[in-house]
């Protein structure tokens, strides 16, 4: 890879990167330092991302991915990464802006729970991208997705009445 | 809330973009392989002496007056860089290796993928290969391995040191650094290895006087029943979820929840059969262990069967002191103590610190999956659970560490609860003796001994009287239950909170 080459992607996919793992750990620092490292792993290993595969936007998000959970298992040494439990943690909900609370409310599930959630909505990436970048298949990926939404509708029913307007 | 609602709820989470300051940081891998590959042709062997210099440059560089050497606790040992090589290496990586072995701490056998030269930095490497002699190097020597050579031998030669070295080797792209040699059983597999969170079912114990894994402040759960005490480390049991044993009066099982801070010990049988535990999942942020006998779920905080064939019985509570190595040791220096297991004994020092730093300060906010939050006390606030009849009570450690005995009547009952602040050991008595309801004061700062105010008689922390009227009598032990405060109130609703000033009242 040129560095012209490796110039395009990064500012192509940096933001997306950030984004995500900035949604997943929920901190800035840690959100610099996965995105510089997924940079600095693509730089070192551009061999290993095959076109054939998926897009690339779906490799590099799987790599931020791997980095993310490697920072949530340093901090969450005791707990076991399950994707099983069905019950959300509670919220706060009279603290800060819905925004605010519906990030704390994404953050609070389970992290593979909550790494699908954020790259289907707001990464957009599709099932069978997903799948690639969570090393899972597509069948596993939904059921996350259907307990996370389940979730998520849990924990943030008492702002239905509360949503901005939509006009 | 349909899907709609929703998908409109989660557009209002917005996420911030890269920034400005993000840059790939290009320049270093282009440095290294230009070392290997560049224009000019460079030997194998210089290549690799040029890469150790670098190697031993960056060992020195951190070992600098910018930072001073923290010996105190270990430090991991992991690699610090690898580069693919290219040209005549192609197909090879180059590796550097930070090694830092605590004393005490050896590597099972084992080779490497590929020839390995080593600096050491700091202390004495011992160091043997293909079971020859060990060999020791002092801070500034070297020491090579060939490739496929056992490593036979590799450990600080300082029995009061560390030893900190680096390594440079080139092995096959990709490649795991360590091959573990066919080991006999009962040697450790690499540190850094993942261990299985498996409970032990045929535990193995040893005596005080031989425990060099255990500190004076580790928190442990302490078990006596005729002339047998046994004490079960809490930094081996958070590894293994529960420990299946048996004491002169039944079977038991001696359970942790990390995330909770719990340890309970359960006895381990329920209507006429022995049950055998075993980690199954998570439901409130607590263990849930299944039966191996009937396949039921158990939930640990609160020992009640939550699915299964057994569904809805209960297990009934052991009496436990949750305390330290040293108290435990003091009180019972003829205990024995659960042997960890290869593998499990080297990451006991890091658990145990963990254990120690939650239980003193408890995290902010609950971990992810607690059902409730009652915001009277920190989620996180370890306290002692108390449960006499129909009613329930928590006393936070932090209030126990100011009043040291509570003086209470739960469900009726009249208790006594001793907390002695700096081990931060935890009991209960019925508060009866003759007849009578007694009431303590501390007889001292750390609340070793109690006074009681009605005969003046003298008892220890454990409810037995030294002194006075009524020496010789042994209180009645009520089992506490200590753990984080959002895992006592989740599952005791409406349970009531001990403070400092409800005593003063």
């Amino acid at each position: 890879m040129t560095d012209a080459e490796f110039q395009a992607v990064f500012d192509q996919h940096k933001d997306a990167v950030y984004r995500f793992a900035w949604r997943m750990s929920g901190s800035a620092a840690a959100a610099q330092d996965i995105a510089q490292d997924v940079f600095v792993g693509l730089l070192r290993y551009p061999d290993r991302f095959d076109p054939n595969r998926g897009a690339l936007r779906a490799f590099l998000l799987g790599i931020a991915r791997n980095l993310a959970l490697k920072h949530w298992r340093a901090e969450h040494r005791f707990e076991p990464l399950d994707d099983e439990a069905v019950v959300a943690q509670p919220i706060d909900l009279d603290r800060g802006d819905i925004g605010d609370m519906v990030g704390r409310a994404v953050r609070a599930l389970r992290p593979l729970q909550r790494e699908v959630v954020i790259l289907i909505e707001y990464e957009g990436l599709t099932l069978a991208e997903v799948a690639q970048a969570v090393d899972a298949d597509v069948g596993t990926v939904k059921s996350r997705l259907h307990r996370a939404r389940e979730n998520l509708r849990r924990t943030l029913a008492p702002l239905r009445s509360r949503q901005p307007s939509t006009t | 809330m349909d899907d709609r609602d929703l998908n409109r709820l989660l557009r209002e989470w917005r996420a911030p973009d890269a920034p400005p300051d993000l840059r790939p940081r290009r320049a270093h891998p282009s440095r290294l392989r230009w070392l290997i590959t560049g224009g000019i042709r460079v030997p194998v062997p210089v290549a690799i002496a040029a890469l150790l210099l670098v190697a031993v440059w960056i060992g020195a560089t951190r070992t600098g007056p910018t930072s001073t050497p923290d010996t105190s606790g270990p430090r991991r040992s992991g690699e610090l860089a690898r580069y693919a090589l290219t040209g005549p290496l192609k197909g090879f990586d180059a590796v550097l290796v930070g090694l830092n072995f605590q004393p005490g701490v050896s590597a099972p056998e084992h080779r490497h993928p590929g020839p390995i030269l080593g600096y050491v930095v700091d202390g004495q490497m011992r160091t043997a290969i293909n079971h020859q002699s060990d060999e020791v190097v002092p801070a500034g020597g070297t020491f090579f391995e060939p490739h496929g050579a056992l490593h036979t031998s590799f450990s600080s030669a300082n029995p009061d040191a560390p030893v900190r070295a680096v390594a440079f080797l080139v092995v096959p792209s990709g490649s795991p650094l360590t091959e573990r040699a066919p080991t006999p059983q009962g040697t450790s597999p690499p540190l850094g290895t993942p261990m299985p969170y498996t409970a032990i079912h045929q535990p193995e114990f040893v005596a005080a006087s031989e425990v060099a894994f255990l500190q004076d402040d580790d928190i442990l759960l302490g078990v006596t029943s005729g002339n047998v005490a046994k004490a079960y480390p809490a930094a081996d049991l958070a590894q293994h979820g529960a420990v299946f044993d048996k004491v002169p009066d039944g079977p038991i099982s001696v359970t942790w929840c990390g995330v909770c801070n719990t340890g309970l010990v359960f006895r381990a049988d329920v209507k006429g059969r022995t049950l055998h535990f075993q980690y199954d999942r998570m439901v409130g942020a607590n263990e849930v262990q299944k039966d191996l006998e009937t396949g039921s779920s158990w939930q640990q905080a609160t020992g009640e069967a939550i699915d299964g064939p057994l569904k809805g019985s209960r297990l009934t509570l052991y009496p436990v002191v949750r305390t330290t190595w040293g108290e435990w040791r003091k009180r019972y220096p003829q205990t024995m103590v659960l042997k960890p297991l290869p593998g499990y004994a080297e990451r006991m020092p890091n658990v145990s610190k963990r254990i120690k730093a939650v239980t003193r300060v408890g995290p902010e906010g609950a971990p992810n999956g607690a059902l409730a939050l009652d915001k009277r006390l920190p989620a996180r606030e370890t306290v002692a659970g108390l449960e006499v009849g129909r009613e329930t009570v928590a006393y936070p450690f932090s209030a126990l560490r100011i009043a040291r005995i509570v003086n209470d009547r739960v469900g009726g009952l009249p208790i006594v609860i001793v907390h002695q602040p700096s081990s931060d050991t935890t009991t209960a008595f019925d508060a009866r003796a003759n007849g009578k309801v007694l009431t303590f004061q501390a007889a001292n700062d750390d609340a070793r001994t109690v006074i009681d105010r009605e005969t003046r008689s003298t008892w220890s922390a454990y409810g037995l009287c030294l002194d006075g009227p009524l020496k010789g009598t042994q209180l009645k032990q009520v089992i506490l239950v200590p753990q984080f405060w959002f895992a006592w109130s989740q599952f005791h609703k409406g349970t009531r909170v001990f403070t400092t000033h409800s005593q003063e009242r």
